[in-house]
This record gives structure tokens, sequence and C-alpha cells, in this order.
């Protein structure tokens, strides 16, 4: 999933209070049967958009939920914050080998009260997640459907949408990028390749 | 030194009394957007149209500088002024959308500040600059203190590197009594430059001893630096400095080796100071370095733990000492080194290079824990200490490491070093035989290694790692993670202060004993796969 495909759907009115939908499953009859049961979840992004799970499907997908991070800059650390990076780079390293990656923001009564998705809207610029799907959970329908103890928390799921990985607490990269060029189905055996060298190295 | 103390402490206090007799707080907003119109700056309605206004004031402890997101501004903003402790000057962004860019052009910074202290950056985005898109200097005789740099984005910074402070996001002193104190870089995104660095504490434009004044409470955190023609994140001259949680990719473009030759992430002449938890990968040089991780010369009492560095045309993690300074108590644990060695004469270097030249010497090594996954370009040693001096009574130790490699090389020691190896775990998947070499000695086989007085409870064989062996990721769950029947489980010795995670945060040990390599084994899920929701889970 990338941001141009998200926005080529028509955008549908939504109350920002049911930024995330849950529908009863409406798949048709002809989609193959072996999605994942998270299949049927559908997702409000911060432009309003509503996107269904089965959308990602037929590629891995990085779905990663983080709270809303601390204001940058407080001397303790935000693992909220460390995992975006982390993502970033998996995005980065993965996505010409077709990883999806997207991102639920999840919030707490306190938040809600206090203009979540102005803050959703920016923390997304502020992060470097342009390029990316950004949703506000703003309700936890979605951290609830994925049984979400902590933030942050990671998935990795396969092309039909089941769950191949699971990270509670910060995903580190050498765990996520075992995983996804697993579920990318990579020649593990190719490493030892050595990779080409700019020609302006001596 | 002493001298030295009480000339910072002044600057500290000159600065501190500077503020004094401030009037009341005020937040000031600045719309790039607006036409050109004398605004008083105080509200949004009534905001400066531009930076000149910002820069011909002296702003007051607890000021902010708020800049419509969404908007473009052209030149310098260097707004003058210093906060006070708890008080500190903000210059950050308002309203909804986008950074606002600050587009400097080819003017020397985008943002600087100088012989400022108590300033914070937030949530901006810069353009241009040359040779620098951030700069926070001075020339005072004393410490700039709590220079916090947060979510900025900064970028394409213009000119070319002549000397390694320039780059993209620099605090360096401006003299050599010039030092910093309570440095942040916080979810920082610098990027694309043909200067040196993409994020630099400290300098060494002045030269430097380990008894030169240092920067102290530097800390580099959740930021990103990619395509930069020399380093990643440095920290230089600083006491108790911090890098962790970063990523560093494509850096080293540099063609030529004028300057000199980078790496990713790396301390010097760096006191207490720690990287953990860091990615780097594709890190390059023109000549020798181009490695991901390097505690160099006049450091002591570093730590690298925690991180992963790979495809990396140079090393994982170097240790250096130089020009007759002693580096102290260097420490380079539970970090996962995967396929470096990417070009064919920086691969010579090794994944774990220890190198001392001109008289330096190393006073204190500990490696421990790590596991290489070494598949070099050409066969080089995977840990190559080379014509290293050693000094002191301190620990040289090279413990519970696994090195898997693809080439016969395997370890090269110089003679009468007084390194120690021992529990470490070996393994050479090729068709011809592993090779270790002690000074002129060479072993060719793990018995003879142990004749020549190393590794007398190593052990050679396959370590049944996850990925290295083909084994399926997912059915371990852990990457280079230990397979059920692995050796390595339960056959590391217990280190001293080594800490109680290993770098998946596990606990250590979960055994009998700690495991060799990086990750402890841990019980994989009972059938393999993660369990899926059920329908009534969420609906319910």
């Amino acid at each position: 999933m990338n941001g141009r495909r998200l926005m080529r759907k028509a955008p549908i009115p939504v109350c920002f209070g049911l930024l995330l939908t849950l529908c009863a499953d409406t798949r048709p009859r002809d989609e193959p049967v072996d999605l994942g049961p998270l299949a049927s979840l559908q997702f409000v992004n911060i432009e309003g958009e509503r996107i269904s799970m089965r959308e990602f499907a037929g590629a891995p997908l990085l779905l990663s939920f983080v709270a809303l991070p601390r204001p940058a800059g407080v001397p303790e650390r935000d693992p909220n914050r460390s995992q975006v990076v982390f993502l970033r780079s998996m995005v980065e390293q993965y996505r010409h080998s077709g990883l999806q990656a997207a991102i639920a923001v999840c919030a707490d009564a306190a938040e809600l009260d206090g203009g979540f998705r102005p803050r959703v809207v920016n923390f997304r610029h502020d992060s470097g997640l342009a390029d990316l799907p950004v949703f506000a959970d703003g309700h936890g329908h979605a951290s609830r459907a994925f049984g979400v103890r902590e933030l942050p928390t990671m998935f990795l799921m396969d092309s039909s949408l089941s769950i191949e990985k699971r990270w509670n607490g910060v995903a580190l990269p050498s765990q996520l990028s075992f995983a996804i060029e697993s579920a990318l189905g990579k020649d593990l055996g190719a490493i030892g390749t050595p990779r080409r060298w700019r020609s302006s190295g001596s | 030194m002493h001298s030295q103390l009480l000339r910072l402490a002044g600057g500290t206090l000159a600065l501190t009394l500077s503020g004094l007799g401030s009037t009341q707080a005020a937040d000031y907003y600045v719309d790039c957007s607006r036409t050109a119109v004398a605004g008083t700056g105080l509200t949004e309605r009534d905001a400066w149209s531009g930076l000149d206004r910002v820069n011909d004031r002296t702003f007051e402890p607890g000021d902010s500088i708020l800049i419509r997101r969404g908007t473009r501004c052209y030149g310098m903003l260097e707004p003058k002024g210093s906060g006070l402790p708890g008080r500190p000057i903000t210059l950050g962004a308002y309203g909804i959308g986008p950074r606002p860019v600050i587009d400097a052009g080819d003017l020397e910074a985008a943002i600087r500040l100088f012989n400022q202290s108590y300033w914070r950056i937030r949530s901006l985005e810069t353009v241009g600059g040359n040779p620098f898109g951030i700069l926070v200097s001075g020339d005072v005789d004393g410490v700039l203190d709590h220079l916090w740099i947060l979510d900025v984005h900064v970028h394409d910074v213009g000119g070319v590197a002549t000397n390694k402070e320039s780059g993209l996001i620099v605090v360096t002193p401006g003299s050599p009594s010039t030092v910093f104190n309570d440095v942040l870089i916080d979810g920082a995104t610098a990027h694309s430059t043909e200067q040196w660095a993409g994020i630099l504490i400290g300098g060494d434009d002045f030269g430097g001893t380990p008894e030169s004044p240092r920067s102290t409470n530097a800390v580099v955190r959740n930021s990103m630096v990619y395509e930069v023609h020399g380093d990643g994140i440095v920290l230089f001259q600083v006491d108790h400095g911090l890098i962790e949680w970063s990523v560093v990719h494509d850096t080293g473009r540099t063609p030529d080796r004028s300057v000199g030759t980078p790496n990713g992430i790396w301390t010097w002449m760096c006191g207490d100071c720690t990287v953990q938890f860091n990615e780097g990968y594709r890190t390059a040089s023109p000549w020798r370095d181009g490695g991901v991780f390097d505690i160099d010369f006049g450091c002591s009492g570093n730590t690298v733990q925690y991180n992963y560095a790979h495809d990396a045309d140079g090393y994982c993690v170097a240790v250096f000492a130089a020009d007759g300074w002693v580096t102290k108590n260097s420490v380079v644990r539970y970090n996962i080194c995967a396929n470096n060695g990417r070009h064919p004469s920086q691969a010579k270097q090794g994944d774990i290079y220890v190198l001392t030249w001109n008289g330096g010497t190393i006073d204190g090594l500990s490696v421990y824990n790590n596991t290489l996954h070494w598949s070099p370009a050409e066969d080089a040693y995977a840990v190559n200490v080379e014509r290293a001096q050693f000094t002191g009574d301190r620990p040289r130790i090279l413990k519970n490491n696994i090195v898997y490699s693809t080439v016969p090389s395997l370890i090269r020691i110089p003679a009468g070093s007084g390194l120690s190896f021992d529990h470490n775990l070996y393994w050479y998947s090729g068709p011809f035989r592993p090779r270790w070499q002690s000074g002129l000695d060479t072993a060719n086989d793990f018995d003879e290694w142990k004749r020549l007085g190393q590794d007398a409870n190593g052990l050679y064989a396959d370590p049944l790692l996850v990925d290295a062996s083909g084994e399926s990721t997912l059915a371990t769950r852990y990457a280079f993670s230990l397979q059920r029947d692995s050796p390595a489980i339960d056959a590391a010795a217990r280190v001293e202060g080594a800490g109680d995670r290993d770098y998946a945060g596990n606990p250590v040990p979960t055994g009998l004993s700690p495991d060799i390599g990086a990750l402890e084994r841990r019980v994989p899920r009972a059938g393999g796969r993660e369990p899926q929701p059920r329908h009534r889970d969420w609906r319910s």
C-alpha cells in the first residue's frame, strides 16, 4: 500500500469520532476465502478516507501501532518515536521488494479531548511519514481487534493478511529485517553476494 | 585543569546573568506566505511576513518564535538572545500541516545560533545552506548550555566538504575554550549533502588532547541520516555522550579522501560515551574505514552495544588508538554484524577491527557476545587486530562471540598482544581450511588455535543460526537466534558487568549459563505461528 493508491480512493465523509469503523464481514463472495480474520477490518485515514484491510492483501504488510508521541525532547526516551525510525528504515530497505507499511496512532481519552486529529496530522509530517498511510485509532477499535496490549506493537502480516509476526514493545531492525525477508521470500542464501559499490570508490 | 573549570563556570554565570531582568515572555508568529507587512508578530493574524524581523530581535527567556506550517521562508534564520534554565526560547511551528521550510539557498546556514544558550528548535524543515544546514556555534570562553534540536528535517546542504566540521546539523565550537552542555538532537532527519557530516556534536578544528575542554551531556536519539559524503553521526570531544535508536545509511559518499575516511556512527576523544540500539548499513569510504561503528582514538569508557550493522563496505565495529594517546576501557557487546565488508579493499579491515598507529595504545578491550555473520567481498579476517599496541592491566578479552564465516580467515592478532580469546564459537562454511593467525603463527584447525594458547573453552561447530543455516526465520522466530540444538546454548562464560539482557531484550541467562552470541535462545511458540485474532475478539 502506498499513498498514491490511497489517494485514488474517493473520500468518504466520516465523523471524526468514528475514524475507525468496524463493519460486518462484507467481503465479496468471489474474494479468496483464505484471507485472515482481520481482512474485513476498516480504517479511516487522516484524510477521512475509509480503507479496508483487504486492500493490503497481496503483499506483506508491516503495521505499527504507536502512541501519539509525547512532546519531543522530554528527558526520558519515548519508544514510540524509536519505533517510527525503524519502521522508516524498513520501508527504505524493502519497499522496492513489495513491502507495504502503515501506522495506526492510538490515543487515550485525554488526548481525544485535546485535538487528537491535528496532532496526528502534525505527527505524520514531523515524523517523516508523509508517504505512508497513517490511521488515527482514536477509540482503540483497531488496537483491540489486534489484541494490542502495549505501545508500540508491530505486526508483520503476510499477503493473505494473517499475522506472521508480532513484536510487543520496540521491534529492533535485525528482527524486522529478517522476518520481512522471509515474508517477501527473498533468497537468504544470496547473502554474501557483494553489493555494487560505487565506481567512485577506490 | 582547575583554571579551565573556573573559566567554564564563569562563562555559565555570565550567560545566566545576562538573562536576569527579562521581560514577560511572548509568542511571536511568522507567516512567510503573507505579503510584506509591518505586523507586530504577536498574533497569528498579525504575524511577521519574513525572517528579517526575527533576525533583528533579541529574544527573551521563555519567548517562542513560531512559524506557520505549510509555508516557506527564504534566508538564514539567526535569532538573537538566550533563554534561562526552565525558560528556554523556542523556535518552532504553529498550525496544522507540513513543517515550515527555511530555504537558505547558498547562505551559510538555514538556522544559525551563535553564543546562545537555552534554545529549543522544533518541527522545522530546512533546505540549503552552505556549508551548514543548522549551525550552533560560539566563541565564548565558557559553556553554551541546553541546545535542543527536535523533529527537524534538514536536507540538501550545498557545496562540497573541505573539512569535517561541515554538514547538515553541526554543533561545534568556534574557539578552543568554548564547549557545550546538554545538547539533545531527537527525531532529526538529515540527508543529501556533499558536505561532511550528517550530525556532528563537538569539533576538532582546534586540535585536541584527552585533556582539552570537552562538551558534556550530548545525546543524539531517534534520528536518521543518509546520503552524506562524510560521517553519519559523530561525537567529538564529548564527555557523557549517547547515540541511540538511530539509523544511518548510505554515508561516506565522498569520492576522495582529502577530508578523511568516513564511518557511520563514531566517537572521538569521547569519555563515557555509549552507542546503542542503532542500525547502520551501506556505509562507504573512498579508502579505509567505511565501517558502521567506531570507538576512535582518545576515547575512554566507550561502549558500543545492542546495535545492528549490515551491508557496510567496511567493518561492523572498530576500536582505534593513535598519536600517543591511550584508548581506555572499550566495550563492544551484544551487537549483530551481518554481511559487512562489501568492498574488496575495505573488507581487509575485518568485521571487528582493532588498530593502533603513531604510538597510540589500547588499555582495556572487551569484545563479547557479538554475533558475526562474516561474508566479505574478498577473503579477509573476521576479527582483525592489526598492528595493535596494548598497555596497562585492564582486561583484553574476546569472549562468547559467534564468528560465522563464509571465508577461511577467522582471527588475526599480533604477537604478544596479551589478548585472551575464550568461549568463542567459530564456523567456516566453505570447503577450505579455516585460519587463525597469532603473530607469525598460523593455525589451520581449531586444535592448533588452542595450542597457541587461545579459546581453551571455545568451540568450532556450526552454531545452527537461524538464516545463516537456511532454516526458516519464522520457525524459530528470532533472526540470528539459535536453533534448538545449537552448540552455542549455555556455552558462554559469565562476563563481569555484562548486564542482564541480550540484543533483543531477553534476560541473560535464560538457562544455566549464558548462550554464545548476541541472542539468548528462547523457546519458540508452539505451532510456529502467531495466534490470529478471532472475529469475536473485536466485534464484542
